[in-house]
């Protein structure tokens, strides 16, 4: 079979970001939270890679560390939701009827939520922190995901091994659970690919109003606010982690179109 | 025992099935013939309280004297794989193709039965070698598209004889079925029903396997029950028009070839099954019928006895 250009792009790309983010844990070319006054703006050399920024820190290790921090915020408020919204789409698909209609009306009112106002009412009510972004971004997640699910199971419904499953006498969960929920797996695994980078989007958008992960802990985001006035002196403290931003969120945005192009053969017959 | 009392399942204005009445008893072997779409799955499905959600049932059903007209999923729940259980006709497509056929098999086991995990493999093994699996512990751990067409199928009725059924519905279970293994099959379950004292509907469109699984035939034409007997009487001699057509077009009681890479279809009649929102509100067959009367058209006519088989047509109504 021949991959899609997309799929590959997006891998490489993935796989670089998710690689430095993995690194960071480990190991980074220099402590990011170190301070050097003396020697900030340096341009960079063969001990900071890409300089270091106005407080001196190393922009290479805040930037991998920014990475992991962007991946972690992601990974977890896409498992959240994705969760949560996979389980309501299984159900409102098993339950049918009012419980459906009702469960894909509070999605529509949920899609049509803006994240960033949640996220900022978050904020408002317990203080700006990582577990906030999270729990804003995993919201916005809850409908999507419960949409995809549950189309997706619906289809799943009409097929005649689940007539058989129902024959054999297994009730809407037990179905739900053994025979909708893996051969619903592909449509909901490609949406979290492209999820992921919404959500790193997201993370980056509110950590850049600096309602995500506070100080010292690094990420792209913040690391662009501050930049931010400093456009004249140094642009390239904002290029940096715009890059890497753009990197991760097209990188898996690709693979996740490249995975519907592999996975959904409807889809691929269509273009 | 199952009781079926002037049973209907319709589609708005289209009848799928039409008042039908019939009662199945412990051991009852039946076969149900007829054209594609005569109502023959319909009536399955019914039996399982398994009619499409579209559709609107009336008349009356009811399990070992347990009223079951109108019965919720749950009641149904209880009553399936035990009291009922069903083959469908495509084995390919009514076996999920990301599970092992194993754990399809020990579902019912452990959620009708109460088996651990363990208990359900076990018994699952049991019922692979009941039903003739080669290699069945070998089997039990593969996926659907493992298998041949044949060892899916002995899968599916493994399934169904799970916990034990009072009736097996087995829908077309040789139609998909390449040539060669279509005997075995059918033997199969003639012989579990027999060593199992259980009832057996078997639907088919293979006159010959009706011919060796069943004691009695139901003949259906556009949703009507239109004759009933001991399966040798009606084959051999049949009452209604349109069993006479169905066995007439027979060229040959042997097996038919397949037909340019086709599955041989029952033979054919002359004409075409009108669609089901244009059928005679009297007997269905009226307008393919060689000996239609005027009225049959309009005057649906009764079940009459004919002597321990049941046909349902006006030119056996003596001079009426
Ligand atoms: N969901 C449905 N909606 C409308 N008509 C249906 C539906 N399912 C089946 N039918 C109709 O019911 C009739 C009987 O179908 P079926 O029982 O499958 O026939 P058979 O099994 O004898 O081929 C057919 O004419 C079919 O078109
Ligand atoms: S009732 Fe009339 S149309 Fe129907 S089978 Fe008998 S003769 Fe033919
Ligand atoms: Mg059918």
């Amino acid at each position: 079979m021949k991959l899609p250009v997309n799929l590959l792009i997006g891998a490489v790309l993935v796989a670089l970001v998710l690689g430095a983010a993995a690194l960071s844990l480990l190991w980074t070319p220099h402590d990011f939270t170190q301070l050097n006054v003396r020697n900030k703006f340096a341009a960079p050399d063969a001990t900071y890679w890409l300089g270091t920024d106005q407080l001196g820190r190393d922009l290479v290790s805040q930037l991998t560390a920014g990475a992991r921090n962007s991946m972690a915020v992601a990974l977890a408020a896409v498992l959240l939701g994705g969760s949560i919204g996979t389980a309501l789409g299984l159900l409102a698909a098993a339950i049918g009827g009012w419980v459906e209609d009702l469960v894909m009306r509070i999605a529509d009112i949920g899609f049509a939520f803006p994240a960033l106002l949640f996220a900022i009412m978050l904020a408002a009510v317990f203080g700006p922190s990582l577990t906030n972004a999270v729990l804003a971004i995993a919201f916005i997640n809850i409908p999507v995901f419960a949409r995809v699910a549950r189309a997706a199971a619906n289809q799943v419904w009409t097929r005649e091994y689940v007539a058989a499953a129902r024959a054999a006498g297994l009730n809407r969960f037990a179905i739900s659970k053994d025979h909708i929920l893996p051969n619903i797996a592909a449509p909901v695994i490609v949406q979290a690919t492209i999820e992921f980078a919404v959500a790193i989007l997201a993370e980056a958008a509110l950590s850049y109003l600096g309602l995500g992960a506070q100080p010292p802990s690094p990420t792209w985001g913040r690391m662009l606010s501050e930049a931010q006035t400093l456009m004249y002196q140094a642009p390239q403290l904002a290029v940096y982690p715009g890059l890497c931003i753009v990197a991760a969120v097209m990188g898996f945005g690709l693979l996740g179109d490249g995975l519907r192009d592999v996975t959904d053969p409807r889809l691929v017959r269509e273009r | 025992m199952f009781e079926l009392d002037q049973l209907s399942v319709s589609f708005g204005t289209a009848t799928a099935l039409r008042e039908a009445t019939l009662t199945i008893r412990p051991g009852d072997r039946l076969g149900v013939v007829g054209e594609s779409g005569s109502g023959k799955t319909m009536l399955g499905l019914s039996l399982m309280g398994m009619a499409p959600d579209a559709a609107q049932v009336t008349g009356r059903l009811t399990v070992d004297g347990q009223e079951m007209t109108g019965a919720g999923e749950a009641d149904w729940q209880r009553l399936r794989a035990r009291k009922v259980a069903m083959i469908f006709q495509e084995p390919m497509s009514a076996l999920n193709p990301l599970r092992r056929v194993g754990d399809t098999v020990a579902d019912p086991l452990r959620i009708h039965m109460g088996l651990s995990a363990a208990e359900a493999d076990a018994r699952a093994l049991d019922l692979f070698r009941e039903v003739g699996m080669p290699d069945p512990e070998a089997r039990l751990r593969q996926f659907p598209h493992e298998m041949s067409g044949g060892q899916r199928q002995r899968v599916l009725i493994a399934l169904a004889l799970a916990c034990d059924p009072a009736l097996l519905i087995a829908d077309e279970p040789t139609t998909a079925l390449d040539a060669n293994i279509r005997l075995r099959i059918t033997d199969l379950l003639a012989r579990l029903a027999d060593q199992r004292g259980m009832a057996l509907l078997f639907i088919s469109h293979d006159l010959a396997a009706v011919a060796r699984a069943t004691t009695e035939i139901a003949v259906m034409y556009g949703g009507d029950i239109v004759e009933r007997g001991a399966t040798p009487a009606v084959l051999k001699d049949p009452a209604h028009p349109y069993t006479r057509g169905l066995l007439g077009a027979r060229p040959d009681p042997a097996p038919q070839p397949r037909r340019n890479g086709k599955r041989p279809r029952l033979p054919t009649i002359p004409g075409t099954v009108p669609a089901l929102g244009d059928l005679a509100p009297g007997c269905r067959f009226s307008g393919r019928c060689p000996v239609e009367l005027a009225h049959c058209a309009t005057v649906r006519p009764e079940m009459r006895d004919l002597g321990g088989r049941f046909a349902a047509c006006h030119a056996l109504e003596g001079g009426a």
